[in-house]
């Protein structure tokens, strides 16, 4: 089936190769999209060759550099050099802790808002307010609490997230289709069974936007935490290249923190089209 | 009459519940300093924050550091806004531009904003010109997204009959796509204000020479603790208002598209 | 299970939605509730099935009042889309009926089969509901509601979001779930055909808020088939009945 999906001679005698060909479009759409891109990328390397500057090296040099610092040959190490494999797992766990906690918190708190106006009306100057601090505003005061450690940059990331899903949960949570909350009562559905099947899946859309935006905003604020007050992590490799002069090597860990961002982004619109797959209806 | 008071009460409600939720946390705070279990140096009592607000408020220092980061702020925002308006009607017009445009800025834009602190020091030093930079590169694509989605959203039956009546390019820029695109441009940028924040404070903290977000370092390290939650509480007051301002401005921006 | 409905009535905020109801539906009845549009019917339904608190009088079931949804009652709704949850398989969808009783799994397994086999789905049970047609979803919005093995069945205008044809097929599958499951059915519906169609009593409402204008017998012959039944004179004698009643102007006479 994958063979003839290519198109090809046979593509015009069966039928639903209309249909294939035009899955393969779509697929291919994408990769149609990035030329200008590439266009760009091109510009960047001639700029830099035209005109050397030590801050901006040319991005076949970046590429380059890229290759060589974070990948190995050696199999053991799944191909990863070592300079990954000290710096990206300490990043992503940090990341993953920091997020993790702000998603449980959020999705909890957005909940309890969602479900009761009242509650609402009492948190709602609180959070605004919350959400108006930017986090790094707290960070030094995080440092007062912590000291320098893991914990502060797990703190940071959950608490310039958390306020952000709490929001968008209690948006979606409170804007339930009515319908679906009078079926659930008329099926006399207790309570987990009306949070975990009606309201939760409901809620969802919006929920998954809360969980993408506040993932994006977990990157800046881990990338900060790092550049400021720790000893390892992608955010620290990023300020001691600068601090050194290694112009070509800050760049390529530019590259890897862009391409994480990237693939992390990717996984986030994967679970939601799994989850979300019912919306495609009609 | 009745109506009246009725809708005062139903609007005095959520209000005064409000407050009584901030009341609540300030008691939770005020309780938990009191029991002890966090120390004194690192989370002071609601009271000494209080009384370290007017030493901060006083502090002409600390006032310029306001107004820096305010102007770095409102630079940026502006900065970003025009130039992703202006950029998103020249993309949004041509399809065949606009999406691999759109492809392009969001994969140059995964790298967060505040990796890029230090490059736009090496760039640009530690003055203002370092925090815009960032600022802008972190929302410009933001307000650029939204003006190139309000402009593809512009109603297609409209579209016909501009061609239709041959209203020459600057015309349906002007008269058709910019105003259909203005409640979406709103909402980017109301967005884009949060974040501008965030990057210029971040900025500061990392190494500018003045600003907000360097002044509550400069407090917590000469151990004014209580001056260094003042400040916070400041910078998370203003942001609100601004936030609500913006969201206010954007609903009625939205609501005149709508009559009109 | 018998409803016994006391001086029931209903108002929003100023406006009175139902004026005092009373009447009594017997165990295995078929009753419509027939009226022009926002007369009150749907609110009477949603008063019977406790998901409004009525505002005076009550509704009992057997003797007991309802305050909330009573168990034994099943409620099937108009908009299928907004009453299925459309995160969920089909089997999912039912197993919810269930949740409240907690039943053994093979009997909750087997209810559902029961169910989807009675509805005409059995092969359904995997697929979403969006998967389905529309007078597809609304045979799963039935097939839930007999999971639940209710002795009364609400209906609130079920088959006015489906076209003519799937609207006859699905009116014969209530008569035939009737005879199989023997519950006690109240159809809410605009449609006096329907209601003359399918019910044994049809109670008339007067335009908002609502009364009970005519508590009418339908002596019509069982069992009830699309083309027979409608076919007889005494259908048209009663049909006209009901249409005028319903159509009549506001005059405050009662019959």
């Amino acid at each position: 089936m994958a063979e003839r999906g290519r198109g090809g001679p046979a593509s015009t005698v069966e039928p639903g190769t209309a249909e294939r060909a035009g899955r393969l479009r779509r697929a291919l759409r994408p990769l149609a999209s990035l030329w200008l891109l590439a266009a760009l990328l091109l510009v960047w390397e001639l700029a830099a060759r035209a005109d050397p500057s030590p801050f901006l090296p040319p991005f076949s040099v970046v590429a380059a550099r890229f290759g060589e610092d974070w990948f190995a040959p050696a199999p053991g190490t799944l191909l990863l050099s070592e300079r990954f494999l000290d710096a990206v797992p300490v990043s992503l766990s940090r990341l993953a802790r920091g997020w993790a906690l702000a998603a449980v918190l959020g999705i909890a708190i957005g909940v309890l808002l969602g479900r009761s106006r009242a509650a609402r009306a009492l948190a709602s100057p609180v959070i605004r307010f919350w959400m108006s601090v930017p986090g790094v505003a707290v960070l030094p005061i995080a440092l007062q609490f912590f000291g320098v450690s893991d914990a502060v940059s797990v703190f940071l990331i959950a608490f310039g997230s958390v306020w952000i899903i709490a929001t968008h949960t209690a948006d979606g949570v409170a804007g339930v289709d009515p319908g679906w909350l009078r079926t659930a009562r008329s099926l006399r559905l207790p309570r987990g069974a009306l949070l975990l099947r009606v309201v939760l899946p409901a809620a969802a859309p919006s929920i998954l936007a809360g969980l993408r935006v506040s993932l994006g905003f977990g990157l800046v604020l881990m990338i900060v935490a790092e550049l400021y007050a720790t000893t390892a992590g992608l955010g620290h490799d990023i300020a001691l290249y600068q601090q050194t002069f290694r112009y070509p090597e800050m760049w390529s860990a530019f590259l890897l923190v862009a391409l994480l961002g990237i693939a992390l982004n990717g996984a986030v619109d994967l679970v939601e089209r799994r989850v979300l797959r019912w919306r495609r209806r009609g | 009459m009745t109506s009246t008071v009725e809708r005062m009460r139903a609007a005095a409600a959520p209000a005064a519940l409000g407050i009584a939720g901030v009341a609540l946390v300030v008691a939770a705070w005020a309780a938990l300093v009191a029991s002890g279990l966090v120390a004194e140096r690192s989370l002071p009592s609601p009271l000494a924050v209080a009384a370290a607000l007017p030493v901060v408020l006083g502090d002409p220092a600390f006032l310029a550091a306001l107004a820096d980061t305010g102007a770095a702020w409102l630079g940026a925002l502006a900065l970003a806004s025009s130039a992703a308006v202006l950029l998103g009607l020249m993309l949004g017009s041509a399809p065949w531009i606009a999406r691999p445009a759109l492809v392009a800025v969001s994969a140059l834009r995964s790298i967060p904003s505040t990796a890029l602190i230090p490059l736009a020091i090496l760039l640009f030093g530690l003055g203002a010109a370092m925090k815009v930079s960032v600022a802008v590169y972190a929302v410009l694509p933001i307000v650029l997204i939204n003006t190139i989605a309000g402009i593809a959203g512009t109603e297609p039956l409209r579209m016909a009959a501009a061609r239709s009546m041959r209203w020459p390019w600057w015309r349906r820029w002007l008269q058709l796509q910019l105003p259909s695109a203005v409640p979406s441009i709103v909402t980017g940028v109301r967005v884009a204000a949060g974040i501008a924040l965030v990057v210029v404070v971040s900025a500061e903290l990392l190494g500018a020479r003045s600003g907000a977000g360097l002044a509550v370092v400069q407090y917590q390290q000469a151990l004014r603790i209580d001056a260094a939650y003042a400040t916070v509480t400041v910078i998370g007051v203003l942001g609100a208002l601004l936030y609500a301002g913006l969201a206010l401005a954007e609903r009625r921006t939205i609501e005149r598209m709508r009559i009109g | 299970m018998e409803i016994t409905i006391e001086r029931l009535a209903k108002r929003y905020g100023d406006r009175p939605a139902l004026d005092p109801i009373s009447a009594r539906i017997g165990q295995g009845e078929f009753v419509a509730v027939v009226g022009p549009s926002g007369c009150g019917k749907s609110t009477l339904l949603m008063l019977l099935a406790g998901l409004l608190p009525a505002g005076e009088g009550r509704v009992l079931l057997d003797e007991v009042p309802v305050d909330g949804p009573p168990a034994g009652v099943s409620v099937v709704f108009q908009d299928y889309a907004r009453s299925l949850f459309p995160w969920l398989t089909v089997r999912r969808n039912l197993a919810l009926a269930a949740v409240a009783e907690r039943p053994a799994r093979a009997e909750l397994e087997h209810r559902i089969d029961r169910a989807l086999r009675s509805v005409g789905l059995p092969d359904t049970a995997a697929r979403f509901p969006w998967q389905l047609s529309g007078g597809q979803q609304q045979r799963v919005a039935i097939a839930r509601a007999l999971v639940a093995e209710p002795r009364v069945l609400l209906m609130d205008e079920p088959f006015a979001a489906v076209d003519a044809q799937t609207r006859a097929d699905l009116q014969d599958l209530v008569l035939r779930l009737r005879e199989e499951y023997g519950v006690t059915i109240v159809l809410v519906t605009h449609d006096v055909d329907e209601s003359v169609y399918l019910a044994d009593r049809v109670l008339v409402l007067s335009p908002a808020p609502g009364r009970v204008l005519r508590d009418l017998v339908v002596d019509l012959p069982a069992p009830r088939g699309q083309l027979v039944t409608k076919a007889l004179p005494r259908f048209a004698e009663l049909r006209a009945e009901v249409f005028r009643l319903v159509m009549r102007p506001v005059d405050g006479a009662a019959p």
